[in-house]
């Protein structure tokens, strides 16, 4: 009798198996990953940021036929570039509102030459300073002589609202006997002064020499060396609640500053800055330092 | 005939006032142990025995308490442990049945409880003597603008202690803050220098808000008079005020 096998199916070699398995998982990881969405990214708590920034500063941020352009408008740039989400094209917004536009979340951060203050700071947090001015005077053909604050005195000074520059204007009553009017925007005061009806704009020096430039023909020009108040310090404010999303911004900014795309954007954006003031960038440019005391502050305290 | 030995526990004592000597012994060790198993049996069936001890370590913490100098709360915790840790072993000693624990317990506790109150006494002491004094109520700072007490970079003020010398050092804690909170944030970059009046060798540089430092006082007569002149960026406008001053050894 013919012996009988006692072995059902050959086992497959070690290889063999090995090469299924592999496949095999190839395969489920595969599906897995089709079946599944990437998720979408999040910065301060959305998917697509909305940016408010002004309209109507030369230099710093200006609008014309659709077309943006200044200092504020390249940060934007650069920091759509560097965070990973969507933008919405910018929103436009007064100096008065953009407080409120953060709080409200009708912006999720806000370019537009906004200085840090400490009330402010109570209210939304800052990434910054990008850049540091301080509040000087612009005056027209009328203003020839006016090379100090003296030479204002029993004039009318012109500002607008929702400014820091308000607040440092008060004083000038007392310093230099000048007559300080507070207007609705700058369009406005800029009016004023062509038309001869104010003597001198002030507010800080980064606006001005954005302004001097673009009414150049109208004789509108910077007075050198005149300034008021306390240094201003520019930063981008955010909602409160995001801190780590404030750091992120707050890292880069620190590293931005000493680039020499910072240095390129003032220079392209604010020419007559650089050639009034030739050490511009030891009075302009702030340090990490500064950046890091100011940014993402819960508190002023020390 | 042989006298009986002496029960255990029991004082055998011979001679004229033989007596007399150890009552009173006993009664000393009464009134501060608060131990008088061993006194007498009508010691034994009326408890206020139990109550001198109690009283002693009471009377000392409130004397101590009474007699507590001013100063930061912080130095009086140890004080302040001694005198609870007394008072309450005294209460449980007082409280606790007499058969509930052993004589040994009973004396060791009474005894425990008078060396802290005491310690607690001899610390109040030298906290009275040698511990910190708050004197932050009693400094006035003038110089800076009359109308609205702010200051501007290179402002020099006078902090007076109104208070004298009564320790060989002074710590001093000072805060600057924004005088125009709605059109500047100067804080961060602001410094101040201070010394004592006529005094350049107690000098100090680059000091923050909020940053404390300290003066040698020996030597001092008269009151505290500390120099600071504020260094902060042009245009700045600054409140600066006294956070804490403490005199200590």
């Amino acid at each position: 009798m013919a012996p009988t096998s006692t072995t059902g199916r050959r086992a497959r070699p070690v290889p063999g198996r090995l090469f299924g398995t592999v496949a095999t998982l190839v395969l489920l990881v595969g599906l897995a990953a089709c079946s599944s969405e990437e998720p979408e990214r999040e910065f301060l708590g959305v998917r697509r940021i909305t940016v408010a920034m002004h309209n109507d500063l030369p230099g710093l941020s200006y609008s014309s036929n659709y077309d943006r352009s200044g200092l504020d408008f390249l940060m934007f740039q650069h920091i759509e570039e560097e965070i990973d989400v969507d933008f919405s094209e910018p929103v436009d917004v007064s100096s008065g509102d953009r407080v409120t536009q953060l709080i409200q979340r009708k912006a999720d951060m806000t370019i537009a030459s906004f200085s840090i203050t400490a009330d402010r700071m109570d209210e939304i947090d800052f990434v910054g300073p990008y850049l540091k001015t301080r509040q000087g005077f612009l005056v027209g053909p009328d203003g020839a002589g006016i090379e100090r604050l003296a030479d204002l005195r029993g004039s009318q000074i012109c500002t607008w609202q929702g400014t820091t520059s308000v607040e440092a204007l008060e004083g000038i009553r007392e310093t230099a006997g000048a007559d300080p009017v507070t207007l609705t925007d700058a369009s406005d005061c800029i009016e004023q002064l062509i038309d001869g009806q104010v003597k001198a704009v002030s507010t800080d020096q980064a606006i001005l020499y954005g302004f001097a430039r673009q009414y150049e023909k109208e004789g509108l020009r910077v007075v050198p060396d005149v300034t008021i108040g306390a240094p201003q310090h520019y930063g981008i404010g955010l909602p409160k609640g995001h801190t780590a999303d404030c750091r992120r911004l707050a890292s880069w900014l620190k590293k931005h500053v000493g680039t020499s795309s910072w240095i390129r954007d003032v220079e392209t954006s604010l020419p007559t800055l650089i050639e009034e003031d030739p050490g511009w960038i030891s009075s302009h440019k702030p340090s990490a330092a500064e950046i890091e005391a100011r940014s993402c502050r819960d508190s002023i305290s020390p | 005939m042989t006298p009986e030995p002496p029960a255990r526990g029991d004082t055998v004592t011979h001679g004229d006032n033989s007596p007399a000597i150890g009552f009173v012994g006993k009664l000393f060790l009464s009134v501060f142990l608060g131990d008088f198993v061993d006194f007498t049996d009508q010691a034994k069936r009326w408890s206020g025995w139990n109550w001198p001890p109690f009283l002693l370590v009471v009377s000392l913490g409130a004397y101590a308490l009474i007699y507590a100098p001013d100063g930061p709360a912080r130095q009086f915790l140890w004080v302040h442990l001694a005198l609870g840790t007394a008072v309450a072993l005294a209460l449980v000693r007082l409280v606790l049945p007499a058969r509930s624990a052993r004589a040994h317990g009973r004396v060791l506790m009474s005894a425990a409880a008078v060396i802290c109150s005491f310690a607690g006494v001899v610390g109040m002491d030298h906290l009275a003597d040698h511990g910190e004094i708050d004197v932050t109520g009693r400094t006035r700072i003038s110089g800076g603008t009359v109308t609205d007490s702010t200051v501007t970079n290179g402002s020099r003020l006078r902090l007076v202690v109104d208070s004298p010398a009564d320790r060989s050092r002074l710590r001093l804690t000072l805060t600057v803050r924004d005088a125009d909170k709605a059109a500047q944030f100067c804080a961060p970059e602001t410094r101040y220098s201070a010394q004592l009046l006529g005094n350049t060798s107690t000098r100090v540089d680059d000091v923050r808000s909020g940053q404390t430092i300290g003066f040698p006082l020996g030597g001092l007569q008269g009151a505290i008079d500390v120099e600071i002149t504020l260094l902060t960026e042009e245009g700045c406008r600054m409140n600066l005020f006294v956070t804490d001053a403490v005199l200590h050894d």
